[in-house]
């Protein structure tokens, strides 16, 4: 590894884990970098004896988290406490609402593949079932009827193939969309959290 | 019963820095010489105590939080380094480390003395 490529795993993991003055643990690592540099070292022998970044975060995020903490004294604790209950109906209902629109546009989205689904299942079906029943039907009532039953059980075939297709595709696409989303709303969460503490 | 309390005692009356770790202390003493930089710090230590740069950079982070040490930067070959400077409030730490070393010693004889018996 390269000392670019340390420092910009640094700066992607400090990122990642949201530790305060970034930019001073960069400098610090940038810094000592060139310092062993210029005292004869090589740039391999320097990064490997080095933590690597997500070590080095680990070390830094511990500190960092207890300093948050001990930022909040516990008078505001207990402020917060009370506000928290205080405003619970408001908040409660507030949190409760967005709940339910979460779970409606979830159903919401995934009503397009469940009706596909259906109407996948019906057509080839009762296409398949009719295909062959048109057989029997040619025998009891004349061929010019199990012809027609036949021609529409094709395109009842047809029709639940090409939604069974357009299921398919629309899952796929739902799929990642839907764990896309939720990965954003469980980060969301998580930052308003971290504000929090 | 009068030793384990006199023990205790001096345990709660110790400087906290000192149970944090000696390696602070160490880096406030190099720093007491002269301002110096990361790697002159970890260079000047490893005679008495092994400091990895990634020990090094916390140590000086908590002590700038502290208010024990400041930096500041200086050009050094095209490039800005660092240097740290040893304030008023890291140097009364120094003194409260080394005035209460008595008392971490009078807890070492009375820990050999038992583990002699």
């Amino acid at each position: 590894m390269t000392k670019n490529q340390f420092i910009k795993q640094l700066a992607a993991e400090l990122t990642r884990y949201g530790i305060s003055d970034a930019a001073n643990t960069i400098d610090y690592y940038d810094e000592l970098i060139d310092d062993r540099l210029e005292a004869g070292e090589t740039e391999a022998e320097i990064i490997a004896s080095l933590a690597t970044p997500a070590q080095i975060v680990a070390q830094l995020a511990i500190p960092d988290k207890q300093v948050r903490q001990k930022k909040m004294a516990p008078m505001l604790i207990i402020l917060i406490s009370f506000l928290l209950v205080l405003g619970a109906p408001l908040w409660g209902t507030l949190l409760l609402t967005a709940i339910i629109i979460v779970v409606l546009g979830y159903f919401l989205i995934w009503l397009g593949p469940f009706l596909g689904t259906i109407f996948a299942a019906a057509g080839i079906l009762g296409g398949s079932v009719s295909l062959i029943l048109s057989f029997f039907v040619g025998l009891q009532e004349g061929w010019m009827i199990a012809i027609m039953q036949l021609g529409i059980s094709f395109v009842m075939v047809g029709v639940g193939l090409i939604c069974a297709g357009a299921t398919w595709y629309m899952t796929k696409y739902l799929i990642r969309f839907s764990v896309g989303i939720t990965r954003w709303l469980v980060g969301m969460f998580r930052s308003r959290l971290k504000v929090v503490a | 019963m009068h030793n384990i309390v006199l023990i205790f005692e001096r345990v709660i009356g110790l400087n906290p820095q000192l149970k944090k770790g000696l390696l602070e202390f160490c880096v406030l003493a190099t720093l007491k010489k002269e301002d110096s930089y990361g790697y002159q710090i970890i260079k000047d230590t490893s005679n008495v105590v092994e400091i990895s740069d990634s020990t090094l950079y916390p140590i000086l982070k908590r002590l700038e939080a502290q208010g024990e040490i400041e930096s500041y930067r200086v050009e050094h070959n095209g490039r800005l380094r660092k240097y740290f400077h040893l304030t008023l409030a890291g140097q009364a730490s120094i003194d409260s480390f080394l005035a209460d070393w008595p008392a971490v010693m009078g807890i070492y004889t009375y820990i050999r003395e038992c583990n002699n018996d």
